[in-house]
């Protein structure tokens, strides 16, 4: 159990320094991510609602995560 | 797989982060404005170099990005004000289909020369920070502001402010 | 105390609403309001209905805001949790109260939050700050902590009266990476500790004698909420569980970009595991296909499965006088899996933005006395201004 849990937390880190290495995505190259359906966080409050139902009806908790990606514009 | 192992690799996942950091090739205040020869939306063709002697201003932007598309109107409006004291306006469409500026820009009544860089070819060299950026040329060619993306009226004013000044300079 | 926290998110609002400048000629809004509902209803006769109204004002040009949410749960249920103790279906509200601030400092964007949540038998605050900071501008780092003090109290009984204690930290790391022109990646780690009472007060556990399990298996009997109570033993002791629990939650996000469909498809997995030995692993997949310019359809799926808790049981079987030292009838501490499947609809109508969403699901308790199944529909409503 705490393996498996170890195990995930390399393949995170591994896709981490992955991915860090790749060549940075210009604001100009950001059509497809400035898009709103490409918003990681796109509705806070919608999703707080549908988290608390999530939270009081399972028994697992927590993994969601917030900011980051999108459009280079502003 | 110790616990000081995996801080190690947390350690470098961090680093390896910090290093992807974007090139310092932007062009930036101070610089010379990089020259381009770029097909405009009217069919005809804009070189920059042609320019010099005009105080100009230089904009980036595309259908996709909406703070551009709230800027534009109010860029539109300073070139109706400033265009007769001299200012040209020149605002760089990157779309890869054309037909998209060309819808925004008859839906905003553009009547600023919008030059197409559908490959990107001139933005990249220019590197903006942001989506929308303008530039502010002088007469002599060189880049004296550089307005990265757009959050409301002020920075039009701010922009003004810079041209007003510039176009004041013989 | 509830009243106070009310007036004070009203007061909050309002001075967010008066101060504000007007919106015209901004590329941000300054204001932003959002009213949402959910309504949830199951086979379990639960019925939950949650209206919620928040606004958000700009405090400067890159994502610092001042926010406050409120938002109120009017429960009525007479699931197999209450009628297995013969008490009749209960009402209860709970009001919830969130207040939070951020504000850029160049790549640092840190925030500030303070959640106050009562109902008669229940308060929590909540007090918590976070650090969101852009590594470069396809990588942005985010780190949080939140603590949280609740007492837990007994419905009928003033909490001043009787009361327990629970307290969270939570600890949370994520890391949103772009990962080309096309695709996001998001890692995030979750870390709770939850000591103190962590017992639902009012929840009495059955207990049975081997001798009663044996005869009424040869008798072909499964002991279910219809029968329990002929085979139990007399004495029925409130539920006790460790008074700490340490949780860790693995999340990860892929969220793609389609072109043939302008859309997207996002991918989330979710592992879970933690110190009472349940655990967990949660799928969820969402395809979104813009249509036309100011509409979008959302289509989601997501399967979510655990095992139960090391001291879960069906039925505790003990010797007659003998209770054993952990015991609960919790069903989220059972092992189940649920199926759950939803849509969304997103409008733009001038300034205002709509969304209707509807999701219906199927929870498998694979040992669990009182309940083989349940369904669930979930509705919920919003309008946004501007959108």
């Amino acid at each position: 159990m705490i393996a498996r849990a170890r195990v995930l937390g390399w393949l995170i880190l591994g896709g981490c320094v992955l991915t860090a290495g790749c060549r940075t995505t210009r604001p100009w190259q950001r059509e497809n991510l400035a898009r709103p359906v490409m918003a990681p966080d796109a509705e806070p409050d919608r999703e707080a609602l549908h988290h608390h139902y999530l939270g009081t009806r399972e028994g697992a908790a927590g993994g969601f995560g917030g900011g980051g990606g999108g459009c280079g514009c502003n | 797989m110790s616990r000081p192992l995996f801080a190690l690799a947390a350690l470098a996942a961090l680093v390896s982060l910090l290093a992807g950091a974007p090139s310092a090739h932007a062009l930036a205040a101070g610089k010379p404005a990089i020259d381009f020869t770029l097909p405009t939306l009217d069919g005809k063709q804009v070189h920059l170099a042609d320019l010099r002697g005009k105080v100009v201003l230089i904009d980036f932007w595309a259908s996709w990005c909406t703070p551009c598309k709230q800027e534009l109107p109010l860029l539109e409006k300073l070139h109706a004000k400033l265009a007769r004291r001299g200012l040209v306006v020149l605002v760089i469409n990157i779309n890869k289909d054309k037909a998209d500026a060309a819808r925004f820009a008859a839906a905003a009544k553009l009547t600023m020369t919008v030059p197409l860089d559908p490959k990107a070819q001139v933005v990249a060299r220019y590197e903006p920070p942001k989506m929308p950026s303008s530039y502010v040329v002088d007469r002599k060619g060189i880049v004296r502001k550089v307005n990265a993306g757009f959050y409301g009226a002020s920075d039009l004013a701010r922009l003004e402010a810079d041209l007003t000044a510039l176009l004041e300079q013989k | 105390m509830r009243a106070r926290v009310v007036t004070a998110a009203a007061l909050a609002l309002a001075t967010l609403a008066a101060r504000a400048p007007s919106a015209r000629g901004e590329a941000n809004p300054v204001l932003r309001f959002a009213v949402d509902t959910l309504v949830y209803a199951d086979s379990d006769r639960v019925l939950v209905v949650s209206p919620q109204a928040a606004v958000h004002g700009r405090l400067d040009r890159d994502g610092g805001e001042a926010s406050a949410r409120v938002v109120l749960d009017v429960i009525s249920a007479a699931s197999v949790d209450v009628v297995s103790h013969a008490t009749p279906r209960f009402r209860e509200s709970r009001t919830e109260v969130d207040l939070a601030v951020s504000k850029r400092f160049g790549p640092w964007l840190p925030s500030a939050h303070y959640r106050n949540s009562s109902e008669p038998d229940y308060a929590s605050s909540a007090f918590g700050a976070a650090i969101e900071r852009r590594l470069h501008p396809d990588a942005t780092l985010s780190a949080s902590y939140d603590l949280s003090l609740d007492e837990v109290g007994r419905s009928g009984t003033s909490l001043a009266t009787w009361s327990r204690a629970l307290t969270t930290h939570t600890a949370e790391v994520s890391l949103t990476q772009v990962v080309g022109p096309r695709t996001l990646l998001r890692g995030v780690y979750t870390l709770t500790a939850q000591t103190g009472y962590q017992e639902k007060p009012y929840r009495y556990v059955p207990l049975f004698t081997p001798d009663v399990m044996a005869s009424s298996a040869a008798a072909g009997v499964t002991l279910d909420l219809a029968n329990f109570d002929d085979y139990r033993q007399a004495e029925r002791p409130p539920e006790e569980v460790p008074d700490l629990r340490i949780r860790h939650a693995f999340g990860l996000r892929l969220l793609r970009y389609l072109g043939a469909i302008h859309g997207s498809l996002r991918a989330d997995y979710r592992f879970y595991v933690d110190s009472w030995s349940l655990i967990a692993n949660s799928l969820e997949s969402e395809l979104a296909i813009p249509i036309g310019q100011t509409s979008r359809l959302s289509l989601r799926g997501r399967v979510h499965q655990q095992t139960g808790a090391f001291f879960w049981h069906r039925a505790y079987v003990t010797a007659p006088g003998e209770i054993p030292r952990w015991r609960t009838m919790d069903r989220d501490l059972s092992p189940y899996v649920t199926l759950s499947s939803g849509a969304r609809y997103e409008l733009g109508l001038g300034d205002f933005g709509l969304y209707a969403d509807l999701e219906g699901t199927y929870t498998r308790y694979l040992d669990y006395m009182f309940l083989d199944s349940r369904v669930a529909l979930i509705g919920q409503l919003g309008v946004r201004y501007p959108r």
